[in-house]
């Protein structure tokens, strides 16, 4: 039997942790929720098993970027998908992501069958995602 | 298989899809410019095919978008437009397209896919966009990126206006004016490296923090002086965050270096304005830069003698001048020598014009270093020299003009047969006075000249002006 991939959701808001959690459990993923950046790291580190990590940019204490850069420089999962979900995407910042390692940057509103398509797409394979671009 | 995003609003786009799908390709096909983008946007292609003309945004808008956003910055993009367009393939490569082929030219199109492909395979990191806001987010975009690139474009031109400035120093102060009002800084400094000068702009309070963290960022040691700027226009904070650098470029070479101390950041993520603005400076710097020097350069060498080294007449005077101001001014008195070679003519006759060229020229080099920096040495024109002693009591001024003739008196100068040539000079002295023209002053000085050519030459004379005493004291003549 298929295990359901577990997806780490940061924001500090609780009412966007609970309508990702909802979208995403809804469509059969486990959600593990952190409420900054440095509690994302800490989740990643207990739960090795964690497919994708879908993060807020702008938090108190340790930003979304930050988190992402720590996350890509501390080795320990190189190719952990990370995606920014956030309320703007001035250029600077999206190039700062990109150049730390997210796989992407979507600006809310969204969707949410659209959200449980991306997150689907990058948690099966990212090898079939790069075949696909 | 690569993915082909074709954005085309004409009836022949299923066509063109068609003989795409046929090369090999995957095709992806929109009518809409917006629709397009977002696809490109939030699944980034191998390559874009678009056309130049579509209702909304316009190829060459969306080319320009399409370039600037991280997730499609490297996706190569064709441009599709009327065939014979010289104006419409300028802008298209100016937008950043890789290829403009005309519309009516199937084959056309797809060679300049295949090469494209085959110069730059796609790069597969993935990376993609997805705006929430649709069209209104899209179109958001397009208006930003417009108003950054007309405010590069006026940033480059204000930058390039820097030209006209003459002086390195005039120019830093300009340039900071402009640059503190765009983007507030703590401190601005710029370092040149040939002629090496160095200038820093900051508030008055922060001085010398604002020195010690510019020499550190720009790496300058501290033997060279730094030209400051101080006004309160800089922010008056002591900490703040990374100072920004760049090099300064023209061409291959790099002139100098620019950095700026910006303010600490005021909300979480920051200071992409000042870097943008920082590098647009930094582009246009080199050419205003280099006029300024070399402006700088031409007005020294205007006001050198070249045989002596010296200052000449015209630059000597400007010099008297300034000290004429500043003993009405400040009642800080001086003394002019003027000096005669002795028998110049003879010398010039009997050895040759190339020997007494040499007397000269051993003159340039003896009288300086007979004075104190402060004091200010000069060709007077022929076999004459003067120099303004910062020296206020006359007798002692007489005193250094000794020193000064028998300096020369010690010359060696040899002529063409090898021979020794002997140089003398006669030097008259004479104090400036409170209400003095420099012409006063000189004829002065000359007739004390004559008097000791009359007295035999080679010999010191100093002209039985106003006595020592008030001389020396003027501002009690008030």
């Amino acid at each position: 039997m298929a295990v359901a991939p577990k997806v780490l959701v940061v924001d500090h808001t609780l009412f966007v942790r609970q309508q990702l959690n909802l979208t995403l459990t809804g469509a059969g993923f486990t959600v593990l929720e952190a409420s900054d950046g440095e509690l994302g790291l800490l989740q990643v580190e207990y739960h090795p098993d964690v497919a994708m990590v879908l993060s807020e940019v702008d938090m108190p204490h340790m930003d979304g970027l930050t988190m992402l850069e720590r996350l890509k420089a501390n080795g320990a999962r190189p190719a952990l998908p990370v995606l920014m979900l956030t309320a703007h995407a001035p250029l600077p910042l999206l190039g700062r992501a990109k150049r730390a390692g997210a796989r992407g940057w979507i600006v809310r509103p969204i969707k949410p069958e659209h959200l449980v398509e991306t997150v689907r797409r990058l948690t099966t394979s990212t090898a079939t995602y790069a075949r696909a671009s | 298989m690569y993915t082909v995003l074709l954005v085309d609003p004409s009836p022949t786009r299923d066509v063109l899809a068609e003989r795409l799908e046929l090369q090999g390709y995957r095709v992806v096909s929109t009518s809409d410019a917006a629709k397009g983008a977002h696809l490109a946007l939030s699944a980034p292609p191998a390559i874009i095919i678009a056309d130049l003309w579509m209702p909304g945004i316009s190829g060459i808008q969306l080319c320009r978008l399409l370039r600037s956003e991280p997730a499609t910055e490297h996706v190569p993009i064709i441009l599709r437009g009327p065939e014979q367009s010289g104006r419409d393939r300028f802008w298209a490569e100016r937008a950043g397209a890789i290829a403009y082929v005309g519309r009516g030219s199937m084959g056309d199109l797809v060679r300049a896919l295949n090469q494209a492909l085959a110069a730059a395979p796609p790069q597969a990191d993935g990376f993609f966009t997805q705006l929430g806001g649709g069209e209104l987010d899209l179109r958001e975009r397009i208006a930003a990126q417009l108003d950054s690139a007309l405010f590069d474009s006026v940033i480059a031109s204000e930058i390039r206006a820097l030209g006209v400035c003459g002086t390195f120093d005039r120019l830093f102060d300009t340039l900071s004016q402009f640059v503190v009002r765009v983007a507030g800084y703590r401190w601005l400094a710029v370092h040149s490296f040939q002629p090496e000068r160095f200038a820093v702009h900051a508030h008055p309070a922060h001085r010398q923090a604002a020195e010690i963290e510019a020499r550190a960022a720009l790496r300058v040691c501290s033997d060279v002086p730094a030209m400051f700027v101080e006004d309160e226009d800089a922010a008056d904070e002591a900490t703040g965050s990374t100072p920004l650098f760049e090099a300064i470029t023209m061409g291959a070479d790099t002139l100098g270096t620019i950095a700026m101390g910006a303010r600490a950041p005021v909300a979480g993520v920051h200071g992409a304005h000042e870097a943008d603005l920082m590098r647009v400076i930094a582009r246009e710097l080199g050419g205003p830069i280099r006029i300024a020097t070399l402006m700088e350069e031409s007005n020294r060498l205007a006001m050198i003698d070249p045989l002596t080294g010296l200052l000449n007449r015209r630059a000597f005077i400007a010099a008297m001048e300034r000290q004429i101001a500043l003993l009405e001014r400040h009642g800080e008195g001086f003394c002019l020598l003027l000096l005669d070679v002795d028998h110049f003519k003879n010398l010039n006759d009997q050895h040759g014009h190339a020997t007494g060229d040499a007397v000269l020229m051993h003159l340039g080099v003896t009288l300086p270093a007979c004075v104190r920096r402060s004091d200010v040495v000069g060709r007077w024109g022929g076999e004459e020299f003067v120099i303004a002693l910062t020296i206020q009591d006359p007798t002692r001024a007489a005193a250094r003009a000794e020193t000064i003739r028998q300096a020369i008196a010690n010359i060696v100068v040899r002529d063409s047969t090898g021979a020794p040539v002997e140089v003398t000079a006669s030097i008259g002295v004479a104090a400036a006075e409170f209400g003095d023209s420099v012409e006063q002053l000189v004829e002065r000085a000359d007739k004390a000249m004559y008097a000791a050519k009359s007295a035999g030459r080679n010999n010191v004379t100093l002209h039985p002006g106003t006595p020592p005493a008030l001389q020396a004291r003027p501002a009690q003549v008030h």
